[in-house]
């Protein structure tokens, strides 16, 4: 048998394994600078390091650090203030012409100037560019540049929401990348070259996995760098993000519903506010594909067979709320009125297909995002409610987002389970819903009550644009174009170690602090 | 021995060729592809058959797996459809942690399974009824859930290991089986089941042969007799188990990777899978058969060691 001297040394080796004192020592190196290292763990991987490339959504958070957006927004539906701008404004009346003013001094990580013609440079690339937002840019009919620190937008077309999408990680917009990197065409997915508090780290990135920033030593605001090292982690189990960040292991994580409960038992922050409407959209509104959607009594019936109340409760676990329309409360077009427009009625819904000519019911074909697991659930509940009222839903399974994707595009079928965060309200359906070439419509359709409307409402400001706006949130509930169903949270966890974990969707850790 | 490593060898490239090709044709034919992924949610079709064309996927599928093909016999996998980043790049940095996972998970399978049926068939009784009920627990309990249990266990109530991730042995070696322990664990434990009811089948065979009885008969020492003798005439049997084994702790690895977010070539398979990156997906899939080949031909080696006439047959 073994000595006891080997024996005596496994245990010894296995109890140094064991210590929980010997994990300490990773993460915080001898003579480390006095700032902290913050972690954060998000499910998925950018598909993008490179603003030009593939910007916003997920891929803003990791492109965050190292570019910071020209404006910022406080918040949910919150305030813009300056960011890398020192001021803003729109000129004359018809929102179609935006000016920035941005801090004397900037430099990029590169060390070359951050000025007006570095702004136009990259927003005429981000234009040109496979940006899914690269739209935004080609709202942009040109730029002016009257002097070093000032450029003047204007739009082709009025566009109220145009400072937002400047904002922050909004749409990659205002997240200006290096003249230097565009000419060069540097390798933007193993380096970054922005104006943002921090630089990508290439030796200590993974990617697909682990993305390290460090300071950036050009950053204009060196008070402003709080971190020695931001981390981005992939941890695609929720459950094990959740113990990650209760082991010490992270500072911020993403959360869904189901782990929400467990956080908050255990003491860890979570910061929970609306995010997504999950809706069935139907994509068939002028009937091209099955006559009966066209019968606004059809439409209707659907909405009344919906039990929300229930699906929000079963679904997001009570995180989330039921709706009948797809702002969210106080963004604009949101109207407290609508609420509850269609409440759960059987009956009422049975009496509409029959008086629509189609008691003996009809049959619909949706697609659905399968791996997202809540609208995987969701559709199952759809199913058996439509059934109710004699509407069978034959449901086509993207299990990839390039797969679901395709399956939308192709234009077969009626509609679509899905959930789009329409953080400004409104306004942002339109590109996402009622434009002919809308990724949401895929049969290129155009609303006569609805795309006109909100074209023109694109120009109105103040509180005669937020009159238009609930005017056309009026028609599309009254006419039940789309079937809402309820207001999925994003969820965050965060130690309390960190101060200032953003109440946005794109989670921005240029904002956040170590807690005093 | 030389020529049956070749032989192995040989037949190894056509196979290569075989599983990149039906990797490529299945990737491919999966609706969408990486130009989808890239562009998001918001994109508009004019722009998706923009950045297809730029990427080259618009062209006949023979075509682009030709072009694959040509630039991998010269030891270029290609790039990420996704990142940019050069496949091989991606696999080496990758590599790594999954070789340590299921090697480790191999090592713990072996010696845990072979020191648990021995013990069983040797000692019998209560002992044996006992290591049969653990091994039936190993083999029952998926995986995953032994993962989930272990997290909340030793992560959270104990604080004895870091929930996830990953620590280079090179970086710490300490910290580098800190992070690999409860994966090892989980990975582990239903094939240690599995190698201890097949080692203790093996061994009451072997012990109960003519050569063993004689052997007692001559006063040769117990342990002498089943460390020496007996496990070396079971260890054919129980090898090839182990070759199995180590096939289903790659595929294992795939979940537990994904659990412990462990950055190895399991997750990166389902990334490039779930983003139709085609590349990657040969890339990891090549590997992985690169692996399978390997571990197959060491236990050819193995068997060839514990018994030359083998070589023969």
């Amino acid at each position: 048998m073994r000595s006891p001297r080997v024996i005596g040394a496994m245990v010894v080796c296995l109890c140094a394994a064991l210590s929980p004192l010997a994990g300490l020592s990773a993460g915080a190196p001898a003579g480390a600078a006095a700032k902290p290292v913050l972690t954060m763990a998000l499910a998925t991987p950018p598909t993008s390091l490179d603003p030009l490339v593939g910007s916003g959504g997920v891929n803003g958070v990791f492109q965050a650090p190292a570019y910071q957006g020209l404006l910022h927004l406080e918040g949910n539906g919150g305030s813009l203030g300056p960011s890398l701008a020192a001021s803003f404004k729109w000129i004359g009346s018809n929102n179609s012409k935006f000016q920035i003013v941005l801090h004397p001094g900037l430099k990029f990580a590169d060390g070359t100037p951050l000025n007006s013609a570095a702004v136009k440079t990259f927003a005429e690339a981000f234009a040109a560019g496979t940006s899914p937002f690269a739209y935004v840019g080609q709202e942009v009919q040109s730029i002016a540049t009257p002097n070093d620190l000032t450029d003047v937008f204007t739009l082709k077309a009025p566009d109220l929401s145009f400072p937002t999408l400047l904002a922050d990680d909004e749409t990659g917009l205002g997240n200006i990348v290096s003249p230097q990197a565009i000419t060069e065409k540097a390798d933007l997915q193993a380096s970054s070259d922005g104006a943002g508090p921090y630089e990508l780290s290439q030796a200590n990135t993974v990617q697909g996995s682990t993305y390290t920033f460090t300071p950036n030593p050009n950053y204009f605001d060196k008070g402003a760098v709080k971190y020695a090292e931001v981390i981005i982690r992939v941890i695609a189990d929720p459950n094990t993000a959740l113990a990650a960040i209760e082991s010490g292991q992270v500072q911020v994580a993403y959360g869904t519903p189901d782990t929400a409960r467990q956080a908050r038992s255990v003491g860890v922050g979570v910061a929970s506010f609306p995010g997504s409407v999950d809706a069935l959209f139907i994509t068939d509104d002028l009937g091209q594909l099955t006559p009966a959607l066209k019968n606004v009594d059809v439409r209707k019936a659907i909405n009344y067979a919906i039990d929300r109340k229930a699906i929000a409760k079963a679904i997001t676990l009570g995180t989330g709320s039921p709706t009948d329309q797809m702002p969210i409360p106080g963004s604009l077009g949101y109207l407290a009125s609508l609420a509850n427009s269609y409440p759960y009625n059987l009956a009422k819904a049975k009496r509409l297909m029959a008086q629509a000519g189609y008691a003996h019911g009809l049959t619909l074909t949706i697609t659905v995002p399968s791996f997202m697991s809540q609208l995987a659930n969701l559709d199952q509940v759809l199913t058996t409610e439509l059934a109710k009222i004699g509407i069978t839903l034959q449901s086509y399974s993207g299990a990839t987002f390039p797969a679901f994707i395709a399956l939308e595009n192709s234009g077969k079928y009626e509609g679509v389970i899905f959930s789009f965060p329409f953080p400004k309200g409104l306004p942002s359906t339109v590109p996402l819903l009622y434009s002919p070439n809308a990724v949401g419509n895929p049969r290129h359709e155009i609303l006569p009550d609805v795309l006109p409307a909100a074209q023109a409402a694109e120009g109105i400001g103040g509180t005669k644009g937020a009159t238009a706006w609930q005017a056309i949130n009026k028609t599309i509930v009254s006419e039940a174009l789309e079937v809402p169903i309820e207001i999925e949270p994003t969820i965050y966890f965060y130690a309390k170690s960190v101060h200032g974990v953003p109440q946005s969707l794109t989670i921005d850790p240029d904002f956040m602090s170590p807690s005093k | 021995m030389i020529r049956l490593i070749a032989r192995r060898l040989l037949v190894s490239v056509p196979l290569l060729g075989v599983v990149s090709f039906v990797t490529f044709v299945l990737v491919s034919l999966t609706p969408g592809n990486a130009a989808y992924t890239v562009l998001g949610a918001s994109a508009t079709k004019a722009q998706i058959a923009s950045l297809s064309r730029q990427m080259g996927l618009n062209k006949p599928l023979v075509v682009q797996y030709g072009t694959w093909l040509g630039h991998a016999l010269q030891g270029d996998l290609g790039r990420s459809l996704i990142t940019g980043q050069p496949v091989t790049q991606a696999l080496g940095q990758q590599l790594g942690p999954t070789l340590s996972l299921v090697l480790l998970s191999l090592l713990v399978t072996a010696v845990g399974g072979v020191l648990l049926g021995v013990w069983s068939a040797v000692r019998g009784g209560r002992l044996a009824r006992v290591i049969d009920s653990v091994s039936f627990v190993g083999i029952a309990v998926p995986s995953f859930i032994l993962a989930i249990i272990l997290i909340s266990l030793f992560v959270l109530k104990v604080h004895a290991f870091p929930a996830s991730g990953y620590v280079p042995i090179s970086q710490s070696p300490l910290e580098w089986i800190r992070s690999l322990i409860l994966p090892v664990v989980a990975l582990s434990f239903g094939g240690v089941g599995i190698v201890a009811k097949q080692t203790r089948a093996a061994m009451e065979d072997v012990l109960a042969r003519e050569f063993v009885v004689v052997m007692r008969a001559n006063g040769y020492p117990r342990r002498s007799i089943v460390y020496r003798h007996a496990l070396k005439a079971a260890a054919v049997r129980v090898l090839s188990v182990l070759g199995v084994t180590f096939v289903g702790l790659l595929t294992g690895a795939v979940l537990i990777e994904s659990i412990f977010s462990i950055p190895g070539l399991g997750s990166l398979a389902v990334q490039a899978s779930a983003q139709s990156d085609i590349p990657l997906v040969i890339g990891v899939t090549v590997t992985f058969t690169l692996l399978v080949v390997g571990a197959n031909l060491l236990l050819d080696i193995a068997y060839m060691a514990l018994n030359p006439q083998i070589i023969h047959r």
